[in-house]
């Protein structure tokens, strides 16, 4: 395994999940994941994800929105159901504050807009799950808000829709540089 | 680098900007100098269409909520003086709701693209709606294509013949479930696949084909039948010079490959 930034200098392997239900975009979230030393799953539809997270744990969840079956929505609510939730990025092709707002209120911690590019999955990882937290404690489900923490940090990597989401959420975000 | 930015062929380009908001022109203006355009501004809709009919631009980004002639009647009064298609016209929108896209669309503009302007989205919309005039000119976006592709193959290593032969075999079903949907004049399969084929062409640099698909995408929601069948054609081309591209890199991944592995370093 390359190691090319300081992020991916972890002796044991983290593992990541990705559901999407696009070949071409699961191999290149696969490959973007596994440069950035993640060992990483695939599953087409939400329902074999959850399948596959009922024998084996991961240590993040990076999943579409729209996928056949069972939406990205509902897996999240789903996961969120888990005893230790692993952190989630959503990854969609909707560039709109809309479907990033609601991703987040479903338990998101990043909204990516595809295409995939390396250099946002890196930042959004760094911020999600930090390469030194190896078993990332788990956090007190609360199925009505997301934490105000949790709100930040999603602000932080949501760029292309950041300054739409400071006026949407009521907390009131800052864009901050 | 910020050559490698610029559009091949900018600089014989004409570009409208209509906006009632000179903050909005001047941010677009200076994006599009960033890809080597120059371009002239018009704050209402009515002097876009005078401009235009004075001297025609190759490519007008509209807002369509201008104050007094705002861009759907501008868009319809240049339709009017002339044949659809002539010049390509952009709605710049800042709600990205549905009905909007749909009746930018049903005005007669070509391509809506949601405000704040990204540099990288605007790169992409002058890509897709400014035709090449020369062969030196589609010679030089072909590489940028393969400049973008190389860095895919690197990133894929050994794995991108896997990524291409994926992307070949579903393309190849979706454009036969395309033909057959527009064939039989269904919209919400047409759509569906569509936006499939747009998310993995954009996610290995077929900017062209995941353009083409969008603009098939936005044409189905907003039940646009007319020039369904010249957009198929249109992407179907464009998958043809991509794989030419995508051929060409592998070559020279194997190549290169071969060349490491023969390399008398290593013994």
């Amino acid at each position: 395994m390359k190691t090319s930034s300081p992020l991916v200098q972890v002796a044991v392997s983290r593992c990541a999940l990705v559901i999407d239900d696009s070949s071409v975009e699961r191999m290149l979230a696969t490959a973007v994941l596994q440069k950035l030393g993640f060992a990483a799953r695939c599953a087409g539809t939400a329902e074999e994800a959850l399948a596959l997270l009922k024998h084996c744990s991961v240590d993040l969840v990076v999943c579409d929105l729209a996928l056949p079956g069972m939406d990205g929505l509902t897996l999240l609510a789903a996961l969120r159901a888990c005893p230790a939730p692993p952190p989630c990025i959503v990854l969609s092709a909707h560039d709109d504050p809309r479907h990033a707002l609601a991703a987040m209120q479903a338990g998101a911690r990043a909204y990516l807009v595809k295409p995939l590019r390396l250099a946002d999955m890196r930042e959004a990882v760094a911020a999600v799950c930090p390469a030194q937290q190896l078993a990332p404690a788990p956090e007190p489900v609360d199925a009505n808000a997301i934490s105000r923490s949790a709100r930040w940090t999603a602000a932080a990597v949501v760029q292309p829709v950041r300054s739409a989401l400071a006026l949407l959420l009521p907390a009131g975000i800052r864009a901050t540089g | 680098m910020d050559a490698g930015r610029r559009i091949p062929g900018a600089m014989a380009r004409r570009i409208l900007i209509a906006d009632d908001s000179p903050v909005n022109c001047i941010v677009a203006q200076r994006m599009l100098h960033g890809l080597g355009f120059s371009s002239e501004m018009a704050t209402t809709g009515i002097q876009a269409l005078e401009r235009h009919r004075r001297r025609p631009y190759d490519l007008i980004l509209m807002d369509s909520q201008m104050a007094g002639t705002n861009g759907f009647e501008a868009t319809t009064r240049i339709r009017a003086i002339q044949r659809h298609g002539a010049v390509p016209l952009i709605a710049c929108t800042t709600a990205s709701s549905d009905e909007q896209r749909n009746a930018c669309l049903r005005a007669g503009m070509d391509d809506v693209c949601v405000k704040p302007l990204k540099p990288v989205q605007l790169r992409n919309l002058l890509l897709l709606w400014l035709p090449v005039h020369t062969v030196e000119e589609a010679s030089r976006r072909d590489a940028l294509t393969r400049a973008e592709l190389l860095s895919l193959a690197s990133l894929f290593g050994a794995g991108f013949e896997d990524v291409v032969l994926t992307f070949r075999n579903d393309t190849e079903a979706r454009l036969l479930t395309l033909r057959q949907a527009a064939a039989g004049s269904d919209m919400l399969q047409l759509r569906k696949v569509a936006h499939a084929l747009a998310g993995s062409c954009a996610s290995i640099a077929g900017w062209r084909m995941a353009g083409l698909c969008r603009v098939l995408e936005l044409k189905c929601q907003a039940g646009q039948r007319a020039g369904l069948t010249r957009l198929l054609a249109e992407i179907s081309k464009a998958y043809c010079s991509f794989n030419l591209q995508i051929d060409h890199v592998l070559r020279c991944q194997q190549l290169s490959q071969a060349a490491e592995h023969s390399s008398p370093t290593r013994y």
